[in-house]
């Protein structure tokens, strides 16, 4: 953790309170001093810049009207529920399948194709 | 394609600096969702990085956003940008909490760039930053808000069209210095980041 910033905004805190109990004592280099550290706590502010154009409002309209207007389509209740079985069709054998958290080892799409993926390989 | 992007990308800081613009994007529209500025309607759910994220799905939101990093992109590979911030603003325009990126580029680097090793870190700001609801502090409902660069040099208006972009800001400063939250930070060659939340000290959030 990166603590410079917190390190400098406590140096800043303590040099207020030095100043409560001598405010008549101000060297130049404190004056300087203070100084560095109003430009680092951003009191700069010619080097702040702002986007052109603004963000937009809170009341940002969402879905347009004509799509609003058409009648929600109603739910097809007739369609049957799909029967999947619950013993398995077929046992496959993965070897050289990668023990990675964030990999996406297995892909199956529309045309009840079934990917996976070994070591530098797809299978399908 | 990768062939091409590759002699594109001729330095480090050109690499880096893409990859970098490419996560503020996602980083700053985590925050805006995070605040709940608006609808969740607005937003719909990404995958980026392995790590599921809100993107904008309404257009200006989406375009204010993209085209505000976009913009910074030729700062950031020169290392002019120092920071970027999202403030909150209540009504009278007065900062409520800022989200600050810093940034450390490290112009003389020319080694080699793991980028692997980069979107991981990158990665973890994310997943920090979708559990740092707690940390930050309601918005009034007249809220608005708005993304400021920080640059360390002044960008000589003129010389490009990114430059013209940028407007210099008058924004409302806090008087006071403000209360650090440190979110998290990352130190690797040559870049440098680090998240914290600001707000106002307990004095001047009272007025």
């Amino acid at each position: 953790m990166d603590f410079g910033t917190l390190h400098a905004h406590r140096r800043e805190q303590e040099g207020k309170n030095r100043e409560r109990e001598n405010p008549l004592v101000m060297s130049p280099s404190r004056e300087a001093y203070q100084k560095h550290l109003a430009e680092a706590f951003n009191m700069n502010r010619t080097q702040i810049f702002a986007f052109k154009n603004k963000a937009p409002t809170r009341r940002v309209q969402l879905v347009p009207n004509s799509i609003l207007s058409r009648p929600p389509p109603k739910p097809n209740s007739s369609k049957p529920n799909r029967y999947i079985p619950q013993s398995s069709e077929r046992i496959l054998d993965a070897p050289d399948i990668l023990d990675e958290f964030y990999l996406n080892l297995l892909d199956w799409g529309s045309s009840n194709v079934l990917s996976i993926s070994l070591a530098n390989t797809v299978c399908p | 394609m990768k062939m091409m992007e590759r002699r594109q990308n001729r330095t480090p800081q050109d690499q880096i600096a893409r990859i970098l613009v490419e996560f503020l994007e996602v980083a700053i529209t985590a925050v805006v969702f995070l605040k709940g500025v608006y609808p969740s309607g607005a937003f719909e759910r990404r995958r980026y990085m392995n790590v599921v994220v809100q993107t904008a799905s309404h257009p200006q939101l989406r375009y204010y956003i993209h085209a505000t990093v976009s913009g910074l992109l030729p700062f950031i590979q020169k290392g002019m940008v120092e920071r970027v911030a999202v403030i909150f603003f209540n009504a009278d325009n007065v900062p409520l909490e800022k989200f600050v990126f810093k940034l450390a580029m490290n112009q003389t680097y020319s080694s080699e760039v793991e980028e692997v090793d980069l979107e991981f870190s990158l990665r973890s700001f994310l997943i920090k930053l979708s559990n740092s609801e707690s940390l930050s502090k309601g918005l009034p409902p007249d809220c608005w808000w708005e993304i400021t660069g920080y640059f360390r040099s002044l960008p000589e208006t003129g010389t490009s069209k990114e430059a013209d972009l940028w407007i210099p800001t008058d924004t409302k400063q806090w008087q006071q210095p403000p209360l650090i939250t440190p979110i998290k930070s990352m130190s690797s060659e040559p870049l440098c980041l680090q998240l914290y939340l600001e707000h106002p000290c307990l004095s001047e959030s009272l007025l």
